[in-house]
């Protein structure tokens, strides 16, 4: 297992935002979080990078495990959308930056926009420009959180493709939260339901999408 | 006086420019990592620190001239420096009372700002030496924002200059003091024309820090 989850809670006062007892990702699989605005996804993805702690319970990934994280928000660096991907690379691969950055930014359709300033593109180019960034250096773990919102749907469909093209050629395991049950059918293995913090449903994603079992996954789907 | 100028009107304007622009830089030196740092960094007491940064925004010129002026005068303990009476401590007691405001200000604005840049580099597992100049880069245009008031700051103060520096003729006369020194002789038309320099000279200084700002959007 490259992570193991136990009795991780979230909460602000009373207000408990997310309770997980146990669960454990397998290596090289790709999981789709679902679930309404404020169901936890968010949460424990933020949790996971370590960019938020819990208030309670414990998370470990496999020893030596490179964590990458994609947040909600993405987020373009005032620099050239080149140099915002380069920033990525660690210094041993410094001569070989400019070429890795050159090609993932043309898999990206961004190769037009290599020299516009990061912080000036439109929500669906930074997420393009995020994720050619964290695609750039090598991670054994993705954490996506809504990895591809703000893009239309041809953006979406090549940043997936590029997406698991990662994936394959790093043996990587994918967590990702999306709104999208197209997404998660086209992408993932597992799907994870939640629904007010708590981790409802899992499975193969085709049996959880065609056969829900729990009340609460069976009316999220009638109304996605 | 200010369209012929003269020599003395030279002299005491070069030194005014010197201490401002020594003393606004050194503040800016200092002030902005301190900012950056405590904003970007979470630690016990984080509170209790920005809430005496933003205490020491605050701090009285005239008291800050006094404890520089015992620090430095011939008992106190950096007596033996020689410092007192000089456009040195001038610019040191200039850069006690700037930081505090820089270091404030840019605490203040870069936590309003650092969510997202602090998420974006953990998660691409940037180190926090990097993820602050990352941050710094994304402050540029309010860090010449914060520069300018500075400078304002380090150009119109009077009270810590006029005690530690002692508005020595030749020596450590700068405008401020010496439009209070006209002040209190009656030559009004003087101090006004020197206010009107000064003001000049800031305006000057913001067009070009305008200009900078531009080129950092």
């Amino acid at each position: 297992m490259i992570l193991t989850i136990e009795n991780l809670k979230k909460q602000y006062g009373d207000k408990v935002v997310l309770d997980i007892e146990k669960f454990e990702f397998e290596k090289g699989l790709k999981y789709a979080i679902i679930g309404a605005n404020g169901s936890g996804k968010s949460t424990l993805l933020k949790i996971l990078a370590k960019t938020d702690k819990q208030s309670n319970g414990n998370f470990e990934f496999e020893k030596d495990t490179a964590v990458g994280f994609m947040p909600q928000h993405s987020f373009g660096f005032s620099m050239s959308v080149l140099n915002n991907i380069m920033l990525a690379f660690p210094l041993k691969y410094k001569n070989i930056a400019k070429v890795k950055t050159l090609e993932i930014l043309e898999k990206l359709m961004l190769l037009p926009l290599k020299k516009k300033n990061g912080a000036h593109l439109s929500g669906g180019e930074t997420e393009r420009l995020a994720l050619g960034r964290l695609l750039s250096n090598q991670h054994d773990i993705l954490l996506l959180d809504e990895p591809t919102a703000s893009m239309d749907v041809q953006s979406a469909i090549v940043a997936e493709k590029v997406l698991l093209e990662y994936l394959k050629q790093n043996g990587a395991t994918l967590i990702f939260a999306t709104h999208s049950l197209k997404q998660a059918e086209r992408i993932a293995d597992i799907i994870i339901f939640f629904a007010n913090g708590n981790l409802i449903e899992y499975g193969k994603t085709k049996t959880v999408l065609n056969f829900p079992t729990s009340s609460q996954l069976i009316e999220f789907l009638q109304k996605a | 006086m200010m369209i012929s100028g003269n020599a003395l009107l030279r002299e005491i304007v070069a030194t005014t420019l010197q201490m401002a622009f020594s003393s606004s830089l050194l503040a800016l030196l200092i002030g902005v990592p301190i900012g950056v740092l405590v904003a970007n960094s979470n630690f016990h007491g984080k509170k209790i620190i920005v809430v005496l940064m933003r205490t020491l925004m605050g701090l009285p010129p005239v008291v800050v001239g006094i404890v520089i002026f015992v620090l430095f005068s011939g008992t106190g303990p950096f007596g033996s420096l020689r410092l007192i009476y000089s456009v040195d401590l001038m610019i040191i007691a200039q850069v006690c009372l700037i930081f505090p405001i820089v270091a404030g200000m840019t605490e203040t604005f870069v936590s309003s700002i650092s969510s997202p840049i602090l998420e974006t580099a953990k998660g691409l597992g940037i180190g926090k030496l990097k993820t602050n100049f990352l941050t710094l880069n994304e402050s540029k245009y309010q860090i010449v924002a914060i520069y300018l008031f500075a400078f304002a700051r380090a150009i119109s103060e009077v009270g810590a200059v006029q005690i530690v520096g002692g508005n020595i003729l030749h020596k450590t006369r700068v405008m401020t003091t010496t439009i209070a020194l006209n002040y209190n002789t009656g030559q009004f038309t003087y101090a006004i024309a020197l206010g009107i320099i000064l003001l000049l000279i800031a305006l000057g200084v913001n067009l070009i820090a305008s200009l900078l700002q531009r080129r950092t959007k």
